[in-house]
């Protein structure tokens, strides 16, 4: 509890609630616009914090993270396009309670939805941190290691439907992290004896490369080919619901609070499986099944109560094991590094005092957002009508500023280009981003507590087999790749069949 | 290009990366002290998914593809959107630290809207150039306390 009073004028100074205002607008801004994503937020404002405090900077980040899962939601009913990904199962009920003119209505349920699943999840959170720290405090290099190949397995395994293209993508990104100078034994790695390459390849770099660089090719593109989409949306009021629909969906946003919990608490998952599970348990739970897609107000509050849900979750295996489990907390973890805190067992006992700051940071963002959203959302809308073109110049100049300012280097920009030109060839044969990110995020963890288990042991394989928690992630971590294989099998053989009973029934026909 | 092609040739190339790396990491990192195991490891990962992947392509059934993923389709002058925006990037790194952030800025920004945008109107040019340039300077550089190159031929101090 000292922690915590200490913490508060930590964070209410005026830096910090800047930063929190900053990042919650920032968010909101990438995460209604179509196409921008808040990931792609998060790394372009990382390079921003790295002249501000400690906590600001955190503040800033975790600000934008909130902001911009709950943007998404806005553009979602407007225009029937998601801002972001996580905010799609909205728009599926969303759009229609627009088209019915209960806009209004949709777009209150959405904010306060959004900030009862996030304060939730921070509820359980703050429970679950504490817990799976105490747990992981005796963790040694090779418990670490196991722990780490088993969130890779589910991060390559769920983030996409093929296993195969999601492990691709995480070996992708195991590789591009070994290239440098090697941290334990000082040999250079695949540097072409030049001294730039000696400092290997920067992570938010790679980041601003994977996640924006794709999306200004797109945007350019699609403005030369004449496609391009200007969303008009009307003037818009907020409309608070009723107490009797609040009472009555209590329960379900509770439900589905803990759902995105549970979710954004597995590595590899996040805001889009969330919501999409939630849409499902209030659609299989509704009395009246038929009112779903046709603007029922649970539609809207299942998945934005569960897409805010699970930014709690994918705190807990982040700040109690140093694992980031999606793109957006993986820029989130190099911001704590930057600013030197390392997550993990030990970060409660050595920064508390930061710990309650990032607590009551995302409070305060959704003071920010309700205020913003529902005050201010006539106004905020305005923003979906910047063309989208001009904005991605603008996008462009941030990206060669975020990248050149990380390591005020040139490389650097180089490395965004080329970067950016594998993310966009991997997006076109289906290869997923993220396993690329999470394998340059975990990369060095895999490697370094590899080598360290292993210089423990003298070169014995035996401190992984004595060890029952390294062996128990090891198991986890081949059900996870089993499962999927087993899976993407059957649906090969269903092909398979499908294709060969085809020709029969052309010959029928 | 149909998807199944399209995999084939994905699962050539990631191979052909594959062996390269494979050999760069053999021929390049010193044996010993345990540097060359995790980058070869991952080398012949990649090499043994890409073959698997091209064996699964090679095999497939024209008609369908077990993933159930459909390529999205190619827009027409995706190849020069492409190109036209990793060579402003080169470009962009090229101008940086000879001319400075500010002119580089508007140099880069104004060749985007006339040649990649196709705009034709120098006031919208010059405004989207300028402001730009200026405003980040001011909001990254002043503001935030961000490292924006001075210039080594011409030094710009605001």
């Amino acid at each position: 509890m000292d922690a915590f009073f200490s913490a508060v004028p930590l964070i209410f100074n005026g830096p910090v609630l800047g930063a929190i205002g900053l990042g919650t607008v920032i968010g909101l801004v990438f995460g209604t616009i179509p196409g921008l994503t808040f990931t792609m937020a998060l790394s372009l404002a990382l390079p921003l914090t790295f002249g501000m405090g400690t906590m600001p900077a955190i503040a800033l980040l975790v600000a934008t993270y909130i902001g911009g899962m709950t943007g998404g939601s806005v553009s979602a009913i407007l225009i029937n396009i998601p801002g972001t990904p996580s905010a799609a199962a909205t728009a599926l009920d969303g759009y229609p309670m627009r088209k019915n003119g209960r806009a209004s209505l949709a777009l209150s349920l959405a904010v306060l939805s959004s900030t009862f699943g996030g304060l939730i999840s921070l509820l359980i959170m703050v429970v679950s941190v504490d817990f799976v720290s105490k747990l992981a405090i005796e963790f040694g290099p090779a418990e670490i290691f196991a722990l780490v190949v088993f969130g890779m397995s589910t991060i390559c395994g769920l983030a996409e439907k093929s296993l195969l293209r999601g492990t691709i993508g995480g070996v992708i990104g195991l590789m591009l992290m070994t290239i440098g100078l090697d941290e334990i034994s000082g040999a250079p790695r695949l540097t072409f004896g030049t001294v730039t390459v000696e400092q290997g390849i920067n992570l938010v770099v790679a980041m601003i490369g994977l996640f924006a660089v794709p999306h200004i090719i797109t945007t350019f593109g699609a403005w030369r080919a004449g496609r391009q989409v200007q969303p008009n949306p009307d003037d818009v009021r907020v409309e608070l619901p009723s107490l009797g629909l609040l009472k009555r969906t209590f329960w379900l946003a509770a439900r589905c609070a803990g759902i995105g919990t549970v979710i954004g608490a597995i590595p590899g998952t996040g805001g889009p499986i969330a919501a999409f599970i939630s849409y499902d348990h209030a659609r299989r739970f509704s009395k009246d099944k038929a009112r779903f897609g046709k603007g029922a107000e649970e539609g809207v509050i299942a998945p934005e109560t569960a897409n805010n849900a699970v930014t709690g979750g994918t705190f807990i295996p982040l700040l109690s094991l140093g694992i980031p489990g999606d793109p957006a907390t993986a820029v989130i973890l190099s911001g704590l590094l930057i600013h030197g805190l390392f997550p993990g067992p030990t970060l409660f006992s050595e920064h508390p005092t930061e710990v309650y700051g990032v607590y009551l940071s995302i409070i305060l963002a959704y003071v920010v957002i309700l205020f913003i959203q529902l005050v201010g959302i006539r106004f905020f809308v305005k923003i979906l009508m910047v063309p989208p073109h001009l904005l991605t110049v603008a996008i462009t100049v941030m990206c060669v500023i975020g990248a050149y300012a990380i390591r005020d280097s040139v490389f650097d920009v180089y490395t965004l280009a080329a970067l950016g030109l594998m993310g966009y060839l991997l997006q076109r044969v289906n290869i997923p981003i993220t396993p690329v990110v999470l394998g340059l995020v975990l990369g060095p963890i895999l490697e370094r507590n590899f080598r360290q288990a292993m210089i423990l042991s003298e070169g014995h394989y035996d401190i992984f087999y004595k060890s029952p928690t390294a062996m128990a992630f090891f198991a986890l971590a081949v059900i996870v790749v089993g499962l999927q294989a087993w899976g993407t099998m059957r649906a090969g053989a269903r092909a398979r069949q499908e294709t060969a009973r085809l020709p029969a029934r052309e010959k029928e026909a | 290009m149909s998807p199944r092609v399209r995999d084939r040739i994905a699962a050539a190339i990631l191979l052909a990366v594959a062996v390269v790396w494979i050999g760069l990491v053999w021929w390049t990192i010193p044996a010993g002290q345990g540097a060359r195991a995790f980058p070869l490891f991952f080398g012949v990962l990649l090499a043994v998914l890409a073959a698997v992947m091209g064996v699964e392509k090679w095999r497939e059934p024209a008609a369908t593809s077990p993933d159930g993923e459909v390529a999205p389709a190619a827009m027409p002058g995706e190849l020069t959107a492409v190109l036209a925006t990793i060579g402003s990037l080169v470009v962009y790194g090229l101008l940086l630290e000879p001319l400075g952030f500010i002119p580089s800025t508007i140099l880069v920004v104004a060749a985007i809207m006339i040649f990649v945008l196709r705009l034709r109107t120098p006031i919208a040019i010059a405004a989207m150039a300028i402001g730009l340039s200026l405003g980040c300077y001011l909001v990254f550089g002043k503001l935030l306390g961000t490292y924006l190159p001075p210039g080594t031929w011409i030094t710009i101090y605001i």
